[in-house]
């Protein structure tokens, strides 16, 4: 059974939500930290509801929301969600109000929005929809594993239209709590939300797998191997350097010498699914055929664009996706 | 595809013991582990009862054997370590050649017991808070474990543990694992303590799981961890895996609905894949918070699924436990295989009054030897998540 990606977005600190793939970039700014340009978020949420939602909700449904649309869906048949922090402002604005005032009647309406699964949840209660519906929080592989529960779904005739994203958020107040973790050490912490309609359905990208890898190094013959392709049908590499130095990828960017080389975490900042967003470029670069230069990191250009491989790698935390064109889509 | 799933091995922590022996031992003498607040620093302890383990960090580690080190572990990671080590040495997992073996946990609250005593206080050294998202304590067990090539974490709430088992099903179905342990764990913090208490949820004395009269639940903490294996290539199975299902109830983002829709499609749906009739099921092990709410709302989605006046013989043994959150649905789990193996059936403490309208009485006295071939068990949670799975005597055991 062929999984493709009918539909996808990304809400991300550059022009990307609704639009095609950004030619170039809004410049960096002395924040600490990268923000999202905000959708209009009225488009997709009443405003009694927005009201009371964190940013991680209204990034995550809103992204959703434009997902289904494209596709002209009602209702997925599975809602999956990875989050590395979950709901991080919800949660910290508790837990400050809690120390703060000695445990004296902290506010409950934070507690219930502090838990991972409030995006999965709304999502499901904006589209009254009742079917299959997980959350996955395993640091930078949370994204990876929803991808492969959703894709094992599918593989088991479960579903046949899977809505599946990775969405982190980032505040002045979460920043405090996160700035140690080993992963922002030499990066800009980011936010943001990217969401994929994957299908049954035959569209121009083919979603041809993930693999996980939790060990110190990876063999990529290996890996390759278990994707059924070898090196030469490699077209296309997005890896997740921090910046030029990043050492973390020189294994792989020395395997795969001499191919086109992406890159977007200098553009989105690093966290948690930030690999969703990667997802979301090669995705992009699959169905317009074409690679805005601002994204290559070594200036070389495939001849056609037909495999693209993901590869992100945080600690022990491997993972590569895989992304293919189909040559027999129909006509969109 | 069609490979049947077994379950070879279990581990539990909990209020009512540190290990699965423990645990019979305090069901057989009817003994409920709710009391009042020994380890948790809150403002609130002399308020509430609460279900502790009855170990220190300092005692669990010595468990462990970590008696020299420095490392500071969460408390969440401390009971994980101990159920999922339970579960592994009963079913041998580790010891075999070049297999794949995964962990799939689950958790709500991650290393925020630590978070919360450290944080705005202690500016000086935040390495603390590597230990806090919910993922780090999956990776910690995983290490700690050795053999483990894949882990991730589920957070649905108080759903959690049963998600875990199905992510894990699938895992060794199309041979991604060859073996996995699958569960839950939640420990105690302030943070859980008042977001309960905020909402207003919380029993001030012991809770009374679908009683007239019940008045909230009771917080808890625990671990409970399964190994799965394919039936084909399993030793010593326990039990069986025959039917799973989760839904979204699409409600509301805390309570449950009042017909119980998301538990209903749940039960159905684990049922149909299990291929068991309503009429097999021997043993309900319920979610049964003790909240006004959960009890009324999984009453009418019992009532509906086995027509009222027919519902099996069930209980909550959070009336024992209390409600471990992320931790409930493994240790249930582990419990229902319990029953399964030692054929029993748990009573439900504290109840003395049927909810009006709904008919229906938990079991409330020890049932032993009453042929227990068949429990199904549910978890459901904030966001509308439901959660059913159903474990079977296995053949080879008949």
């Amino acid at each position: 059974m062929k999984l493709y990606i009918k539909s996808s977005d990304c809400v991300s600190a550059q022009q990307s939500f609704e639009n095609s793939l950004p030619m170039e970039f809004i410049s960096d700014t002395p924040a600490l930290f990268y923000t999202c340009i905000q959708p209009e978020y009225k488009k997709f949420i009443s405003p009694n509801l927005l009201r009371r939602m964190s940013p991680i909700i209204r990034n995550g449904v809103s992204c959703s929301m434009s997902v289904l649309k494209k596709a002209a869906l009602q209702q997925p048949d599975a809602i999956i969600v990875g989050t590395a922090l979950g709901c991080l402002k919800d949660t910290t604005s508790f837990l400050t109000q809690l120390i703060q005032d000695n445990e004296n009647l902290p506010n409950p309406t934070h507690f219930i929005q502090s838990t991972h699964n409030t995006i999965a949840g709304q999502i499901a209660l904006l589209l009254s929809c009742s079917a299959y519906n997980f959350t996955f929080s395993q640091n930078h592989n949370s994204f990876e594993t929803a991808l492969l529960d959703a894709q094992l779904l599918m593989l088991d005739q479960k579903a046949n239209h899977v809505l599946v994203g990775g969405v982190d958020e980032m505040n002045e107040l979460s920043y405090g709590l996160i700035k140690e973790l080993y992963c922002y050490k030499n990066s800009k912490p980011g936010e943001g939300a990217a969401f994929f309609l994957l299908s049954t359905d035959k569209s121009k990208v083919e979603f041809k797998g993930v693999r996980i890898i939790n060990g110190s190094t990876i063999d990529f013959n290996l890996e390759l191997a278990g994707f059924g392709i070898t090196w030469q049908d490699v077209d296309v590499l997005i890896g997740g350097d921090n910046d030029v130095k990043d050492s973390a990828y020189n294994d792989f960017a020395m395997y795969f010498y001499n191919k086109p080389y992406l890159w977007y975490k200098p553009f989105v900042g690093e966290y948690g699914t930030v690999s969703a967003q990667a997802f979301w470029l090669g995705t992009k670069i699959i169905e317009e055929q074409k690679i805005p230069a601002c994204w290559s990191k070594n200036s070389l250009m495939p001849k056609e664009i037909k495999n693209v491989l993901i590869y992100n790698c945080i600690g022990n935390e491997h993972s590569l996706m895989l992304l293919g064109l189909n040559s027999d889509c129909p006509k969109m | 595809m069609t490979e049947n799933i077994v379950v070879t091995g279990i581990g539990v922590i909990c209020s009512i013991g540190t290990n699965a022996q423990e645990c019979m031992e305090s069901f057989r003498a009817m003994r409920s582990g709710i009391g009042p607040i020994q380890h948790l620093k809150t403002v609130h302890k002399n308020e509430f009862k609460l279900g502790e383990v009855k170990r220190s960090n300092l005692e669990l580690m010595q468990m462990l054997g970590f008696s020299g080190d420095k490392r500071t572990y969460s408390r969440t990671t401390l009971l994980a370590m101990v159920a999922a080590k339970e579960a592994c040495d009963m079913a041998n997992v580790g010891k075999g050649d070049k297999l794949k073996i995964g962990f799939v946990s689950s958790t709500t609250v991650g290393g925020m017991d630590i978070t919360e005593q450290k944080y705005l206080k202690d500016n000086k050294d935040n390495s603390y808070l590597l230990s806090h998202p919910c993922g780090d304590s999956s990776r910690q067990v995983a290490d700690y474990l050795g053999f483990i090539s894949y882990y991730t974490t589920i957070n649905t709430a108080c759903s959690s543990g049963t998600n875990a088992l199905i992510h894990g099903v699938r895992l060794l179905k199309h041979g991604i694992l060859d073996k996995v342990i699958v569960g839950g764990v939640d420990a105690l913090t302030m943070f859980t303590l008042n977001g309960f208490n905020s909402l207003m949820i919380l029993d001030r004395d012991d809770c009374k799981p679908f009683d007239a009269n019940r008045k909230g639940l009771n917080l808890a903490e625990g671990a409970g961890y399964l190994v799965l294996e394919r039936a084909s290539e399993a030793k010593n199975p326990l039990c069986e895996v025959v039917g799973y299902a989760n839904a979204n109830d699409a409600y509301h983002q805390t309570a449950s609905s009042p017909n119980g829709d998301g538990a209903y499609k749940a039960m159905m749906e684990a049922l149909e894949m299990s291929q068991l009739k309503t009429t097999d099921i021997n043993y309900i092990n319920v979610h049964g918070t003790g909240t006004g709410n959960n009890d009324e709302s999984e009453g009418m989605a019992l009532n509906r699924v086995f027509t009222k006046g027919c519902v099996p013989p069930f209980s909550s043994t959070k009336s024992y436990t209390g409600h471990t959150l992320a931790g409930a649905a493994g240790i249930e789990s582990v419990f229902s295989v319990l029953s399964i193996v030692n054929d029993v059936i748990y009573p439900n403490l504290n109840f003395t009054t049927p909810i009006q309208g709904l008919e229906l009485i938990p079991v409330t006295e020890l049932i032993e030897g009453s042929g227990v071939k068949n429990v199904l068990s549910n978890s459901f949670g904030f966001g509308g998540n439901n959660s059913t799975v159903i474990f079977s005597k296995h053949e080879t055991l008949y």
